[in-house]
């Protein structure tokens, strides 16, 4: 589903060059990828380049066998906003909205007439239905991260990445959360790949890469 | 339209901040707006001073009369005036014809002689039509002017109304005999004695000063003008067709007149409209900065707040050129608040200030006070909103490029 090859993207940290080098690697549909390493070991910077958010200096990111790291802007933008999903560590969600606008919002952006029924729909999915006319402010984190994964998933995207997407959650609202999104994968198809260091992730992981200084390590 | 949706909520988030910025745009209408009204008062009350005055709605002339001085009285006269201004009252456009003879001369009392500049007019058509009678009431205020009436339609009566600064430099009073001096159209002197019966206040000194008004018959026996006339004064069913109605007027009046729109010979009119025109305009650039500079804080401060969001909304698939939309639609939304808001206001002051019958002072070059009476101008308030919302667009412009500028993964790591 998401392949990256060779992927090099460097950057000055402190004098010295941070980032990814050579990193090559793969995710199926339908399966949760765990990225793992320290902090500044270059699982952000890796996710950034996948998702299309930045541009590799080396190397090439495909979706379903299609190249897609070199595309103009404008497609760029239309594949994160049709084919990827992203999660974030700080959630991110749109202050001003509440959950069911957030998920709305995408498809709206995609011009898909359905909105309002899909994203009532995916709130239900991640058991937020009853939340839906609350704003960010007024959940709980674990609640937050559940209608990112649902705005997410409202575009019904091939990949999606998350970043760190338990750090800001206590276990016990970290744990269903990784469930929701392996059983979220399983359901709908969709390769998600996630960057953490959290041992609940890569226990859940159907596949899990570790990267140390930029380079991954070659599995035990 | 989810552009607009969040545009919407985004501008209502810092509620504080978009007040104050609508309260400035509010400010500004209300200025223009304001400005606007009092200058159509002030342009409004020349042009109807200037049409009243005795210029009408067209002035039909001999063309020669625009391009040099007489010699001799009516050189450059309409030589069958009368009859012309026959065929023009047959017109249906027009209301009134108004032949006058202009002549200069000397006008004396005793010993002591002052120049003039006379103008001749039929007394009853004048005073129907024309401020005449406004100006003697007025002038029946100078010293001497007691007891001041307009001249009689009677054609063999020979009475003067004097410039209230003319009769002071005679020192002549109602019911002074006096002594008018011209030359015919022949060029040789004549001299015809008339009553003062009236002085009149026709607003500006420098006319007070020098002129005089007579009947037809005494500036035709004075001059010996015959069937010319000097000029003729249209005034039309439809003022506001002066400048459509004067070619056709000038074909009906035939190859040698000229049919020219009053505000062509209303140079005063003119002159003080385009200095109102260039205050009003400076004016409004200064609203125009500040409005730019105030919105554009606004925005990009909004901007500035939003980084972590805006880089959000592009991860998402939102486009370069869909943030700076969504920030002109920021800026449209307080610019449409700023301007209902400042219609409301403008609607109630102009309501409050006209209430209390203000008393403003002279015009330049005028000797006469007026109440201000701000005049709803749709026009105006159309341009006022239409200039404000340009100026606001144009002010989201850089806030929107900062932020279509920004980099995605600079700004989610945006604290």
């Amino acid at each position: 589903m998401l392949e990256l090859r060779n992927i090099t993207r460097t950057y000055e940290l402190g004098g010295e060059r941070a980032g990814v080098f050579g990193v090559s690697l793969a995710v199926a549909a339908g399966t949760v990828a765990a990225l793992a390493g320290p902090s500044g070991s270059g699982k952000t910077t890796l996710l950034q380049v996948a998702g299309l958010l930045d541009v590799p200096d080396e190397g090439e990111v495909l979706l379903e066998g299609r190249l897609i790291s070199n595309l103009p802007e404008r497609e760029r933008c239309a594949l994160r906003l049709e084919r990827l999903g992203f999660v974030f560590q700080s959630f991110n969600l749109v202050p001003v909205l509440d959950a069911l606008e957030n998920v709305m919002l995408p498809l709206q952006l995609a011009g898909r007439p359905e909105a309002r029924e899909r994203a009532e729909h995916l709130l239900a999915r991640v058991g937020l239905a009853d939340r839906r006319h609350h704003r960010p402010g007024q959940l709980s984190g674990g609640q937050q991260q559940r209608v990112a994964i649902a705005r997410a998933l409202a575009n019904d995207p091939k990949v999606v990445l998350a970043d760190e997407p338990t750090a800001a959650l206590d276990h016990a609202h970290g744990e269903p959360l990784l469930d929701l999104m392996a059983r979220l994968a399983r359901e709908t198809g969709a390769a998600f790949l996630i960057a953490s260091h959290d041992p609940m992730v890569l226990d859940r992981a159907d596949e899990v890469h570790r990267l140390r200084d930029g380079r991954l390590e070659a599995a035990p | 339209m989810i552009l607009a949706h969040l545009a919407f909520r985004s501008v209502l988030r810092q509620r504080r901040r978009s007040l104050l910025t609508v309260a400035v745009l509010a400010t500004g209408f209300l200025a223009l707006a304001l400005a606007g009204g009092f200058a159509q008062q002030t342009f409004q009350g020349l042009a109807e001073g200037a049409i009243r005055g005795g210029l009408g709605h067209v002035q039909i002339l001999n063309p020669a009369a625009l391009s040099g001085d007489e010699a001799q009285s009516l050189e450059h006269g309409l030589p069958e005036g009368e009859a012309l201004a026959e065929r023009l009252r047959r017109d249906p456009a027009v209301a009134e014809a108004l032949p006058r003879i202009a002549f200069m001369g000397l006008l004396t009392e005793g010993a002591r002689s002052v120049a003039f500049l006379g103008t001749g007019v039929d007394p009853e058509r004048e005073a129907r039509h024309m401020a005449s009678l406004d100006q003697v009431a007025d002038g029946a205020q100078a010293p001497g002017g007691a007891g001041s009436r307009w001249l009689s339609a009677d054609p063999d009566a020979r009475e003067v109304v004097l410039g209230t600064g003319l009769a002071a430099s005679l020192k002549a009073s109602v019911g002074s005999l006096l002594t008018l001096m011209a030359t015919t159209r022949d060029g040789a002197l004549n001299a015809v004695d008339v009553e003062v019966v009236g002085l009149q206040d026709l607003g500006l000194k420098e006319l007070n000063d020098r002129s005089l008004a007579v009947s037809l018959a005494t500036a035709a026996q004075l001059v010996e003008a015959g069937p010319a006339r000097s000029q003729i004064s249209v005034v039309l069913k439809r003022p506001e067709a002066a400048a459509a109605e004067a070619p056709r007027l000038a074909a009906l009046a035939g190859k040698e007149a000229a049919a020219l729109p009053w505000f062509e010979r209303a140079s005063f009119y003119r002159q003080v409209k385009l200095l109102y025109l260039a205050i009003f305009g400076f004016m409004g650039l200064v609203l125009a900065l500040v409005v730019l500079l105030a919105t554009a804080n606004t925005l990009l401060m909004s901007v500035m707040e939003r980084v972590r969001e805006l880089g959000t909304l592009r991860a998402l698939g939102l486009r370069p050129g869909q943030l700076l939309a969504l920030l002109q639609w920021e800026g449209a939304l307080l610019g449409l608040a700023g301007s209902a808001a400042g219609l409301a206001l403008t609607l109630l002051l102009r309501a409050g200030l006209n209430a209390l019958h203000l008393q403003l002072p002279p015009p330049p070059g005028t000797s006469h006070g007026y109440e201000l009476n701000i005049h709803f101008v749709p026009m105006v308030y159309l341009v006022s909103f239409l200039g404000l919302q340009l100026v606001v667009q144009l002010s989201a412009l850089a806030p929107g490029l900062k932020a279509a500028r920004l980099r995605i993964t600079d700004a989610l790591r945006h604290v």
